[in-house]
């Protein structure tokens, strides 16, 4: 009983000290402090570097058959020539971009392919376009190139590859094409090593 | 009404405890009406006391727009710069210090990646900024006395732990401002490839922050004053 009411006096005691330190001794630590703050907001966003290229691979029909030993010569925009749609569906302005070209199928060193770009779309047989027209790659067979030319740079811009079989092919051969958009020109993952989005800025306001 | 011992062993505790406090209340109550009795002279003593204010203001110094700020579409490397002024216009020092402190509704890499996050870094400069122009992508100068008041310091950094602000003496005093306060937002150089329109993972790209910056000054330590 008597222990019991000790400790009831000292929980009633402890409020009591810890009022009358605050009241009489308000710079002791572990009280409250007073603070001010002034607040200022805001909204800060990053932009997108990206290429869509639709469609990523075609498929070029033989020339003639491989069991054929003599084929005809198919002439530049003779042949089985396919399209690709290059759109930046990104926020930022490009400067460069990469491109990726791949062969498979058929015989290597017996194919290659030219790529030409046009700022509009392409007619594919025989093959022409109304706009601007400029080569890409010549008798490229598999390479990964940089250019600061034929791209779609800015946002919702967009370019059309014709992809022109020059070689004689026996076989189909898929053609692969894969566009990169790196942010600095080291450290980018494909081998070309370029900056290809805007240079960086600053911004007073 | 009397109550033997013989009674009182028979009452209950509580009835015991309920009585006792009775006895010992009318007992302090004629002993209080007698001691206001005898001692009916008084003496009495004023202080005016007042208390301190501590009021942190924060501003726009033209010509910065400063806050509220809205950047849209930064690529790596980008930076933002505004200017503002903070100013003590409360009654008390504030030499608890300054921080600033930064919080966001929604997290995104952008402030919690202290690698690839946003940065901000404040300077103070002795005389008005130079170069200092809306619409012009060009860092401003100081031509006076330039003075790092928070190094490039990650966004997830100064949101788990508020920053403590260097070089702000003229905000410790009533009355003192920093009025020169450039603050500026980074997002930091980074390699990063995007192919065929698919982002990399853990891309920095196509985020968005709404983050709340707040400096708090704290008041001066308590202090006796014998009078």
């Amino acid at each position: 009983m008597q222990h019991s009411c000790t400790r009831a006096l000292a929980k009633a005691a402890l409020p009591l000290a810890a009022l009358a330190s605050a009241i009489f001794f308000p710079g002791l630590p572990g009280f409250a402090t007073i603070r001010s703050s002034a607040s200022g907001h805001s909204t800060v966003s990053s932009g997108l570097f990206a290429v869509v290229v639709t469609p990523t691979s075609v498929t070029t029909a033989p020339h003639c058959p491989a069991t054929t030993t003599r084929c005809k010569s198919v002439s530049v925009g003779g042949g089985s020539s396919s399209q690709l749609h290059l759109f930046n569906a990104g926020t930022l302005t490009l400067v460069g971009l990469s491109y990726t070209l791949t062969l498979n199928g058929g015989t290597a060193g017996s194919r290659s392919v030219t790529v030409l770009a046009c700022t509009g779309p392409w007619t594919l047989s025989p093959l022409s376009c109304s706009g601007t027209t400029t080569t890409l790659a010549s008798n490229a067979t598999s390479e990964t190139f940089a250019t600061t030319s034929d791209v779609p740079k800015a946002p919702g811009a967009e370019i059309y590859l014709a992809i022109v079989p020059n070689n004689l092919l026996h076989h189909p051969t898929t053609i692969t094409l894969s566009v990169s958009v790196c942010s600095a020109s080291s450290g980018c993952t494909n081998s070309a090593k370029t900056r290809q989005i805007r240079a960086a800025q600053h911004s007073n306001a | 009404m009397r109550i033997t011992g013989h009674l009182w062993k028979k009452l209950s505790p509580t009835r015991r405890l309920v009585i006792g406090v009775g006895v010992s209340a009318a007992v302090l109550a004629s002993a209080g009406g007698i001691v206001y009795a005898a001692l009916s002279a008084t003496a009495t003593g004023s202080t005016a006391i007042s208390s301190g204010e501590v009021s942190l203001t924060m501003s726009a110094t033209s010509p910065s727009t400063g806050f509220p700020q809205t950047l849209t579409k930064m690529a790596p490397g980008d930076s933002l710069s505004l200017l503002v002024k903070l100013a003590n216009g409360g009654t008390l020092a504030t030499s608890g210090g300054v921080t600033l402190s930064a919080n966001v509704a929604t997290h995104t890499l952008l402030d919690t990646s202290a690698t690839y996050g946003l940065q901000v870094a404040l300077s103070s400069c002795s005389v008005a900024w130079s170069g200092f122009t809306l619409g012009v992508h060009a860092a401003p100068t100081c031509s006076g006395t330039l003075s790092s008041v928070l190094t490039s310091t990650p966004l997830a950094t100064i949101i788990s732990t508020p920053a403590a602000l260097s070089n702000v003496t003229s905000l410790l005093t009533p009355g003192g401002s920093l009025p020169n306060l450039l603050f500026t937002i980074t997002l930091p150089t980074h390699s990063e490839t995007t192919t065929n329109g698919v982002l990399p993972s853990g891309s920095i790209q196509g985020l968005s922050d709404s983050v709340t910056w707040t400096f708090t000054a704290t008041q001066r330590g308590g202090q006796n004053t014998n009078a």
